[in-house]
């Protein structure tokens, strides 16, 4: 069934892909990526909100043996086909390590969406060395994770380790011991 | 003779957790975002698991959205999928 191509443009979905450029990428490579996006995004009908570089960081595991990484940040409007088209371009990249696109929303009119010419265009002036470290954050749960006596808590689904190292030998899914009561009656 | 409730021992075990509110139906201003790891490092362990409700507070949907935000952070490697202890 074919639908009328100006019922179809309407409306379309708000995706964001993320990816990540290895440590040894250059600005060159990074600019011929970006503008690879925003073309594809534009033959796909589609219309790009944001194209952002968030500087090289550190990863939280090794992946394709980098520790660091340049995180780009892809916001667009599109049809169902442009997530996949944008993923299927990036796999062809060897500088590209990982991606993940999301969908955000659906049935968005793209003429409520005001774009900024700055947010699309990837300067590669800020595409420099310098890394990005993250503020430590300590743990709020540790202290309650100890309290219950060593226990595992028991996950109900996952682990999706496709990426991660491996945990070393930890039994997992312990069974949780009775706790000593509370005497609050007196 | 009666049956007696009170000499059940697992009705008197409390949680370990302080029955707190959910702080995200508590303060709206408050997003899940997996783009976020320094909000989403409450809600994992020293170890990097991820934390249960009946210690985090968290309310059931809330809790879905941190898990989501938290595995997709993961495969982004934007948080770890565990950490190697000292």
């Amino acid at each position: 069934m074919s639908v009328p191509v100006e019922i179809r443009k309407r409306h379309s979905r708000e995706y964001e892909t993320i990816y990540i450029l290895e440590s040894q990428a250059t600005a060159d490579t990074a600019t011929k990526i970006a503008s690879r996006m925003a073309e594809i995004v534009e033959r796909e009908g589609g219309k790009l909100l944001k194209l952002d570089h968030w500087g090289k960081r550190r990863l939280a595991y090794k992946v394709k043996k980098n520790t660091k990484g340049y995180f780009f940040y892809v916001n667009y409007l599109g049809f169902t086909d442009v997530a996949t088209e944008m993923e299927r371009n990036l796999k062809m990249f060897e500088q590209v390590i990982r991606f993940q696109s999301v969908m955000v929303k659906d049935d968005i009119d793209p003429s409520t969406r005001e774009v900024k010419p700055e947010d699309i265009v990837f300067d590669p002036k800020t595409f420099i060395e310098a890394e990005i470290e993250p503020e430590p954050v300590a743990p709020v749960f540790a202290a309650a994770a100890e309290d219950t006596a060593g226990e595992d808590f028991e996950e109900e689904s996952e682990d999706e380790e496709a990426g991660g190292p491996e945990e070393s030998g930890v039994p997992e899914g312990a069974e949780e011991p009775t706790e000593p009561t509370d005497d609050e009656k007196e | 003779m009666p049956f007696s409730r009170k000499m059940d021992g697992n009705n008197k075990r409390r949680g370990t957790g302080r029955r707190r509110v959910c702080r995200f139906c508590a303060d709206k201003s408050f997003v899940i975002d997996y783009k976020d790891p320094q909000n989403l490092r409450y809600f994992i362990t020293d170890r990097g698991k991820i934390v249960p409700r009946r210690i985090s507070g968290n309310c059931a949907k809330h809790q879905r959205e941190v898990t989501l935000a938290i595995k997709r952070a993961r495969n982004i490697a934007l948080m770890p999928f565990t950490i190697s202890g000292s």
